[in-house]
């Protein structure tokens, strides 16, 4: 069995409001899977489908070719888990977490959780109530890594993590992609995203907009950047290059939107004495206007 | 102590129900203590309960009379006091078993491991089972150490008879709280429809022939079947029991199928 999540035909709706509408994906065991929308687009709800939390309206979840509802204990003992909302017992330290929880599983290892523990440079003995969102989000991610799953889903993963604890995180899950682990991660952040995932869904008011790899949604995605150069600049150098539009020149500052290789905008600048570069990353809506491009009138 | 939702469940109540339990044991202890003092006055006592007016006699319970140890504690302890705060204790904590991790989120991270939703239920009703015995039973402790207090005997087999009784109407209304959410309350509204049950059916139960309602509504009550003060002179109604322990099961049947179909909220 090669596939790790298959969605066929997945809906969900609460009464009225729409969840998740549709939904068709596969992803491949091994994958580190990206699965972008801003909040509220349905991530949640998805994942919550996978854990057998909520139940679908019509259509199915698989994990490993079993039956996310029909068989959720087989799925359950091959999953991490860490939640976008994640709530803990106030009252345990975060090593009775661990052992409350490692003994809903068989084998959990404790050097393996000390071992994290260490890599995330987190105490385990102080009562859960005195963390910091931060250090919440680590205990989350070590009670889903302890039983040392073959599939990892994280709602919004390293949402609250410093840099430099993200940094030994998203080592951690490159380790795990090394040893065959399949991670699902929703996010918000598009460069997260980019950073760490093979491939990406992108979710938009339920429904998949599209699955791309990454460096394809690379090469679409539109951004913005700014040039200081020391004098001013003739507009015309720069218009009409590939990939390159919306330009424009206020004194020093060249500003545009480009798409793709930035070399042909590089090499025209090069041409003056540049000061200083400035990108901005494009926001998801940004990304999404570009999936959506000429096809679909987007509401402002 | 954290080997199992069940152990889980006993630790984080060890406070509370430490708490409840001492109250109960030492309310008790203290109410049997006033039997030797009410026994001297009882005959001017029954004449002056005789000339109540009928509903406070209800309320107060059938064997209204205070010239036996069985008869004060049926009326003291066994009409309302000692069911009533074992009730509180009960339908608060049916309503938090799932209520409070569903509210609190913890319920999400919990049932995405592997355990079956019928099985945390069922580990969350033994915890309910083992807080409410133990709250009981410090209360019969306290009435025990009451009674060579004032050295005064008591039928310990009958006595047993009506701690069980009361051991099955906390549970009847502790279990129907956990349908209650069960099936998707909640907790403050399973609780406050808890509560509201407790009270309306025991005014019914004991106003009821007052009032003039139907004998059929009275039967609807659970306290009807609740033999409390009578069983510690008459011995336990197993039909009695038997039909609290039934309602129980059908509870928790409720709770179980429930909680097993429904979705979790966020």
């Amino acid at each position: 069995m090669t596939e790790a999540i298959r969605l066929e035909r997945l809906n969900k709706t609460y009464g009225k409001h729409r969840g998740v509408v549709d939904l068709d994906l596969e992803v491949q065991a091994g994958e580190v899977f990206g699965y972008l929308g801003p909040n509220g687009a349905g991530k949640t709800t998805t994942i919550r489908l996978l854990l057998d939390l909520i139940r679908p309206s019509s259509g199915r979840a698989r994990i490993f070719g079993m039956d996310c509802q029909a068989e959720p204990i087989a799925v359950h003992r091959r999953i991490g888990y860490v939640p976008g909302e994640l709530a803990l017992y106030p009252r345990l330290t975060g090593e009775q977490t661990v052992k409350h929880f490692a003994a809903l599983r068989r084998g959990v290892d404790m050097a393996w959780v000390n071992q994290l523990a260490a890599r995330l440079d987190f105490d385990l003995k102080r009562p859960a109530q005195t963390y910091s969102s931060g250090n919440k989000r680590k205990l989350g991610l070590i009670v889903a890594l302890m039983g040392r799953p073959d599939l990892l889903l994280l709602d919004e993963a390293s949402a609250g993590l410093d840099p430099l604890i993200q940094q030994a995180f998203y080592q951690i899950l490159r380790e795990l992609r090394a040893a065959g682990t399949t991670v699902f991660l929703s996010s918000h952040n598009l460069p997260e995203v980019e950073r760490v995932c093979d491939r990406v869904a992108i979710i938009r008011e339920g429904k998949l907009v599209a699955v791309q790899e990454i460096s394809s949604l690379k090469a679409k995605a539109l951004r913005r950047i700014e040039i200081v150069f020391d004098n001013h600049v003739p507009v015309a150098e720069f218009e009409g290059l590939a990939g390159v539009r919306d330009v424009s020149v206020t004194d020093r500052r060249l500003t545009f939107t480009v798409q793709g290789s930035l070399d042909s905008i590089f090499k025209a600048a090069a041409r003056h004495t540049v000061q200083n570069v400035i990108s901005y990353e494009p926001s998801l809506e940004e990304v999404f206007l570009s999936f959506y491009e000429g096809e679909v009138q987007h509401a402002v | 102590m954290l080997s199992s939702v069940f152990a889980k469940n006993l630790y984080d109540m060890r406070r509370g129900l430490m708490g409840w339990s001492i109250s109960i044991l030492l309310m008790n202890l203290w109410i049997v203590t006033f039997f030797p003092a009410i026994r001297e006055s009882a005959s001017a006592l029954d004449q002056y309960l005789q000339n109540l007016p009928p509903a406070f006699l209800a309320l107060m319970g059938d064997t209204a009379s205070f010239t036996t140890l069985e008869g004060f504690l049926s009326v003291e302890l066994f009409a309302f006091f000692w069911p009533a705060l074992t009730l509180a204790f009960a339908i608060a904590s049916g309503a938090g078993s799932i209520g409070a991790e569903e509210e609190s989120g913890t319920l999400d991270l919990l049932l995405s491991h592997p355990i079956p939703r019928w099985r945390l239920l069922l580990e969350k009703f033994a915890a309910l089972m083992v807080f409410s015995g133990i709250a009981i039973g410090a209360g019969l402790l306290g009435l025990i150490l009451g009674t060579l207090f004032v050295d005064e005997a008591i039928d310990l087999g009958n006595l047993a008879a009506a701690v069980l009784s009361i051991w099955l109407l906390t549970l009847l209304f502790a279990t129907l709280t956990l349908a209650l959410t069960g099936v998707g309350l909640r907790k403050g509204a399973a609780a406050g429809i808890g509560a509201g049950v407790a009270a309306i059916s025991f005014l019914i139960n004991t106003l009821g022939p007052l009032a003039d309602l139907p004998e059929t509504l009275r039967r609807v009550s659970p306290w009807h079947y609740y033999d409390g003060g009578a069983a510690l002179s008459e011995g336990l109604s197993l039909g009695n029991s038997a039909l609290l322990a039934g309602l129980v099961i059908a509870f928790l049947a409720v709770a179980l199928f429930g909680f097993q179909r429904r979705d979790l909220a966020v």
